[in-house]
């Protein structure tokens, strides 16, 4: 097992020099990558400073080695100046990070405990009208646009109710602003739990040590609970940590529609601003959290299902 | 401001500039249909010659192409389709060119995943003794087990490229004007919801419609394909 | 009218008249009685042989008398089929009375149509008109009125919610350092500069007490007010504190500072620092001397977002770089009391009497809120109680009683036509510039001018190739109707523009510098031109970059682009609207190597600029190197150099006008129209906010609550 994690580990670091050679690659298709280190000013820059970039970024020497310095100075911490604010990416990231993993949070357990005991109900109802209502409701949830829905609970909660604040993070731990923001965040990943476990459910349910169980003469809820759902909980376990990569991709949206200050506000200001050293401070952030949750999940396979082998 | 509720004319009602919104609809389903079927399409093809080779070969080439795809995987998807069209500038090539990007890794690794499986199965190693080149075995014997699979992917994966350009154009980098689409109809009409909830409601149902008919095709086509998936 | 069409096309399959009738009739039952009429006609002819005309006239009249609406529209068609004259008239005359409940429409249809047709060709007409009764009327009827919330703030607490796009500077206004990008700062009457703009002079001293210019004008003495506090007791603003500030603004002597627009500070000083003589004057040695040293570079409100806003120079030596990107110390009614980056700021009144003006609000708190329909909900719900309104909203907002707030700010959205290259040396090098070898020229660009080489193989007879350009440029300035833009686009708030720099408010313009809207004359200058409509009737093509569509919020640019678009391709010119990264555009840009048009205020496009500035910097080599408006012209560098270093205003006055009878006749930057900045404040809560003229919100020191 020992061997597999270490196996895994080094994937994982090859997966993410890869990534950041995709992200340097970004900043130089279009030639001079000082058009995204340099902020816009609107009667041009001196010439020195212009000279000074080029010599900051290694303009002067070969591409390979420009990636391999840029590399170097991102493994060891140094990610370099926003752009917009002068200010470092790392600190930028860290002031903004909890106000997104508060969210992110939320919304993926809002998910969780939504989508995966709806879906094992829908299983065990197989075929009734509950079933019908609860996978038309994951059908519907994964098919409008998060934006749209936003707006709308917008407009039927804050506007025309007036229950909830329309949007911002508020004032110290204001819990009433987390409403509409998790609930659209978590909409989709909710679908997604609700139709995985309800498919994983039904296998199971169907399989021979289940219906071997139940000829026993066990009860229906052992049944459900002991011997299903133990088994059909690998593929949401799965999902979870792609749901919370995922709502990265979520936040973006939500966080600009809701004004909600976290990652996601921040890389589409950074977007807008042409901000390249934070947009791949962020995407390396990103890839390095994810690779260190997909090791997290195989030991976490590995404890659970002894049948995974290790090779 | 020249919003009309729905009339005989216009049957879904008309947007802030007086279009109607029924026209606009249909007018946006073949520029989206397009470009989400040629992203798809390219996505797919790209994705499962890259996946036929990776997995046919094994080896070194396997090791690379699997490392690019790990290293796809752990970016973060929206966030780098966005800096590609940053860079790339807009157009309907560039959309379709991310849209795609998006959809080869999936591909990749499922189409890797059977071949690795099928080219040990006796009839490609009979083939094999009979002289016939890997061209030839991937393409006679390989392709046609993995292309069931394919297709109920990329069915399933159509509705969430609609989403995707729909979150695009909300953020303004998606299907550029003038050509209508649907993203871009919700996008901005969406100041319009409260005073005119139509404008937007329409073709956010007319995606959410077409998203589930995909989903829909695509458990059916799986289910006819692999029937222990069938969702019962 | 193009613009209301978008691309998409109603099909009739049929053979047009009956569709037309039927489109009219049916609308009109549909509609009878509502003041806006909105009718889509397509005509689908189907005509065969080879001499086809078409003619399609729509006149309509709208007058509006009291309450009642006359319309007439009358569409008369002629075609001429391979010998055979057939004619075609169709009128129809619609009377609609508003107030009252007759409703009178006559439809009267003449037709001649021969039988039976050969299809050899199928032409496709759209024709869409309009007829809108006056906009008030049709506000009132239509809009979706706001209930006036209450504020859910504490009292004498006031939330503002602003766009806060860029990442820094929440109001995105740049720095006042290249360390510390708080831009806010003046918006938020947390910073003030030595100037600031006063109803007709710019130059009112702020912290500057007074001035003492050389005769020669190469050097300035300012002596600054005594008594000044700097926040949260950090002393007395002195002379060296200022001095600090310019100098470390200034690429020529710092060369980190890439603060927005700082190369204004080294055209201005050179690389001499400011220097501080005593306590309170500091010296500057003019490099080249600009008439607006005081009235704009070291003013409140600089232009492209430069600032010398005050700051306490012992802070930053004891505390550090680091520590002044977080914070801020300056002499303003209020203190940053709180600042997230790209999130929030508050600012919190001053615990002691202030030199200028006491608030009568405790705290004023900024968020950023990228998206429109968020910001309106806020205010809507009293959750905020001024936001910032995007131009579509403006109209609904003001008809709900809201209370509209701003400096008198809009920028003004012009198309400027780069490659236009017609200096031959450098004004800074004074090195003569290579023109054969350069990219601009070496195509035919229809509305790029070549005056070094201006006779070339496309050119009319009679007309060179600067003429032939100006006239293509004249007509992309005549066939856009800048009226409707305003009416569709910007909901009627906004004014035309024709040259963009000028104001057609302030009292020196003169209607003749107009550009009417005449698509007919428009395309009889293309035919003039040497570009005549082909058989699809396509005369060019033409590409129009309108910045960014990433950041959707930014405006309504991409509209307006849009718009502009497509009344060109009315007169027969193909357009590619080009939405991308100004960063992707802008390099082509800075070495003049563009022909890409560009929708842009380019600068100084700002409706509250004073007329007598010295226009035209960025339209010179001056600003090789940087930014420019993308064409150069020797006569617009004349001009500028003697109106920068004319002390007297209506001596710049006058040399304004030349260059503004210049700007019309050459056309290089045409106006279309001035998109207003505006908010709107929640009247139940906030009774007043007087503001100076600038291009933002500004002074909230003067806001009076109820």
């Amino acid at each position: 097992m020992g061997q597999f994690i270490a196996r895994r580990v080094v994937l994982g670091i090859i997966a993410l020099m890869l990534a950041m050679l995709i992200v340097f690659s970004l900043s130089r298709v279009k030639g001079d990558p000082r058009y995204f280190f340099i902020g816009e000013d609107s009667l041009g820059i001196d010439p020195a400073v212009w000279e000074e970039w080029g010599r900051r970024l290694n303009l002067d020497k070969p591409v390979p080695i420009q990636f391999a310095l840029w590399m170097g100075d991102i493994l060891t911490g140094d990610f370099g100046d926003s752009v917009t604010t002068q200010r470092g990416v790392l600190e930028i990231i860290g002031e903004k990070a909890p106000n997104t993993i508060q969210l992110g949070i939320i919304a993926w357990l809002l998910g969780t405990l939504v989508g995966v005991p709806l879906g094992v109900f829908s299983a065990t109802n197989r075929g009734n009208f509950l079933d019908y209502v609860l996978r038309g409701f994951a059908l519907f949830g994964q098919s409008v646009p998060i934006f749209w829905l936003a707006l709308v609970m917008i407009f039927v909660f804050a506007v025309n109710l007036g229950w909830l604040p329309s949007g911002t993070k508020g004032e110290g731990l204001a819990i009433r602003n987390f409403v509409m923001p998790a609930v659209a965040l978590a909409w989709f990943p909710a679908a997604s739990y609700l139709r995985i476990t309800r498919t994983a459910m039904l296998e199971i349910l169907d399989s021979e040590f289940v219906k071997f169980a139940r000829a026993k003469g066990v009860a229906q809820a052992p049944v459900r609970w002991k011997h299903a759902f133990r088994n059909a909980i690998i593929p949401p376990l799965t999902l979870s940590v792609f749901v919370l990569f995922g709502l990265l991709n979520g936040t973006i949206i939500i966080e600009t529609v809701f004004a909600w200050p976290g990652l996601g506000r921040l890389a589409i200001d950074a977007l807008w601003a042409t901000d390249y050293p934070l947009l791949a401070g962020l995407a390396i952030i990103y890839g390095a959290a994810f690779v260190v949750m997909i090791l997290s999940l195989d030991i976490v396979y590995a404890l659970l299902d002894p049948r995974i082998k290790y090779n | 401001m020249e919003d009309e509720n729905a009339s005989i004319s216009y049957f879904l009602g008309t947007d802030a500039l007086g279009r109607d919104i029924l026209s606009k609809i249909i007018a946006g389903a073949r520029v989206t249909v397009l470009v989400v079927l040629a992203a798809v399409g390219t996505g797919i093809i790209v994705g499962t010659t890259i996946g036929l080779v990776s997995g046919y070969f094994g080896g070194i080439i396997d090791d690379i192409v699997m490392r690019f795809v790990d290293a796809w995987n752990i970016l973060p998807g929206l966030l780098i389709i966005l800096v590609i069209v940053l860079v790339l500038e807009q157009s309907l090539e560039t959309l379709i060119i991310v849209l795609a990007i998006v959809s080869w890794p999936g591909a990749v690794r499922l189409v890797r995943a059977e071949t690795l499986s099928l080219k040990n199965r006796e009839y490609v190693a009979l083939a094999r003794v009979a002289g016939a080149s890997n061209a030839r075995i991937m393409i006679r014997h390989i392709l046609p087990g993995v292309v069931n699979i394919v297709i109920v992917t990329a069915t399933l994966g159509t509705g969430n490229i609609i989403l995707l350009e729909a979150s695009l154009s909300y953020l303004g980098a998606g299907i550029p004007p003038p050509e209508p689409s649907w993203g871009r109809m919700i996008s901005e009409e969406r100041q319009y919801i409260d005073a005119a909830w139509w404008t937007s409601l329409f073709p956010g149902l007319v995606i959410a419609m077409v998203v589930m008919s995909g989903n829909f095709l695509g458990d059916w086509f799986r289910d006819r394909v692999d029937p222990t998936l069938r969702q019962l | 009218m193009k613009i209301l069409t978008d691309k998409f096309k109603r099909k009739t399959v049929t053979a047009g008249l009956l569709s037309i009738v039927a489109a009219i009739a049916v609308f009109a039952v549909a509609c009878g009685g509502t003041e806006t009429v909105i009718q889509t006609v397509v005509v689908k002819e189907q005509v065969p042989g080879e001499t086809v005309i078409q003619t399609v006239v729509v006149e309509k009249e709208v007058q509006v008398a009291g309450e009642t609406v006359v319309q007439t529209v009358v569409v008369e068609k002629e075609v001429q089929v391979a010998g055979e004259t057939v004619i075609q008239t169709v009128v129809v005359e619609r009377e609609v009375e508003v107030a009252g409940e007759t409703v009178v429409q006559t439809v009267v249809v003449e037709k001649e149509v021969p039988v039976e047709v050969v299809v050899v060709e199928e032409v496709e007409k759209e024709v869409e008109v309009v007829v809108t009764a006056t906009p008030e009327a049709m506000m009132e009827e239509k809009l979706d009125l706001i209930d006036l919330p209450q504020s859910k703030s504490q009292p004498g607490h006031v939330i503002f919610a602003d766009v806060g796009s860029a990442l820094g500077a929440i109001t995105g206004n740049g720095g006042s350092l290249p360390d510390a990008p708080l831009g806010g700062a003046r918006n938020w009457g947390a910073g003030e500069s030595l100037f600031t703009p006063g109803d007709a002079d710019w130059d009112i001293p702020m912290l500057a007490e007074s001035w003492d210019l050389a005769d020669d004008l190469s050097s300035v003495t300012i002596t600054i007010r005594q008594g000044v506090q700097f926040h949260n007791d950090w002393g007395e603003l002195k002379a060296e504190d200022i001095a600090w500030v310019m100098n470390r603004t200034n690429p020529a002597i710092n060369a980190e500072s890439i603060a927005a627009s700082a190369a204004n500070l080294t055209a201005l000083f050179g690389d001499v620092p400011v220097e501080a003589i005593d306590d309170y004057t500091i010296s500057a040695q003019f490099n080249n001397f600009d008439v607006r040293w005081a009235s704009n570079f070291l003013n409140q409100e600089a232009s492209g977002g430069l600032t010398t806003i005050a700051t306490s120079k012992r802070a930053f030596d004891e505390n550090g770089r680091d520590w002044l990107k977080d914070n801020f110390v300056g002499t303003g009614p209020f203190a940053v009391t709180d600042f997230k980056s790209g999130t929030s700021a508050t600012m919190t009144k001053v615990g002691y009497d202030h030199w200028r003006k006491n608030p009568s609000i405790e705290s004023l708190r900024v968020l950023a809120v990228p998206e429109e329909f968020t910001r309106v909900a806020l205010l809507q719900n009293g959750e905020s109680d001024v936001s910032f309104i995007d131009p579509k909203d403006l109209a609904r907002m003001k008809q709900s009683g809201f209370l509209e707030v701003g400096a008198g700010a809009g920028i003004q959205e012009g198309v400027m036509f780069p490659g236009n290259l017609w200096e031959t040396t450098n004004a800074i090098t004074g090195e003569a510039i290579d023109f054969p070898s350069h990219g601009v020229f070496v195509r035919e660009i229809p509305w790029v001018g070549n005056p070094h080489n201006p006779e070339d193989a496309d050119n009319p007879s009679g007309i060179d190739d600067m003429e032939q350009a100006r006239l293509v440029r004249q007509a992309l300035a005549r066939s856009v109707d800048r009226e409707a833009i305003v009416e569709h686009v910007l909901g009627g708030v906004g004014q035309p523009v024709h040259v963009t720099y000028f104001s057609t408010f302030n009292p020196n313009w003169e209607s003749q510098f107009e550009y009417p809207y005449d698509p007919d004359e428009a395309g009889r200058m293309l035919d003039q031109a040497g570009y005549p409509a082909d058989d699809n009737g396509t005369r060019f093509q033409i590409p129009l970059f309108v910045g960014p569509e990433l950041g959707g919020g930014e405006g309504p640019a991409g509209e307006i682009g849009d718009a502009i678009a497509g009344f060109w391709e009315d007169v027969g010119i193909r357009v590619e609207v080009l939405k991308y990264a100004y960063g992707v555009f802008r390099p082509g840009l800075v070495s003049r190597s563009t022909v890409v048009p560009m929708l842009t205020s380019c600068d100084d496009g700002k409706e509250s600029y004073p007329f007598d500035w010295p226009k035209g910097l960025v339209q010179t080599t001056l600003t090789r190197g940087g930014f420019s408006c993308g064409f150069e012209s020797p006569d617009i560098l004349a001009w500028y150099e003697a109106a920068a270093s004319e002390p007297d205003r209506s001596e710049r006055i006058r040399i304004n006008k030349e260059y503004l009878a210049y700007m019309h006749n050459w056309a290089l930057f045409p106006g279309y129209v001035t998109v207003p900045q505006a908010y709107y404040a929640n009247p139940n809560y906030i009774a007043e906010w007087p503001m100076h003229v600038g291009n933002s919100y500004n002074s909230p020191e003067n806001i009076v609550l109820r």
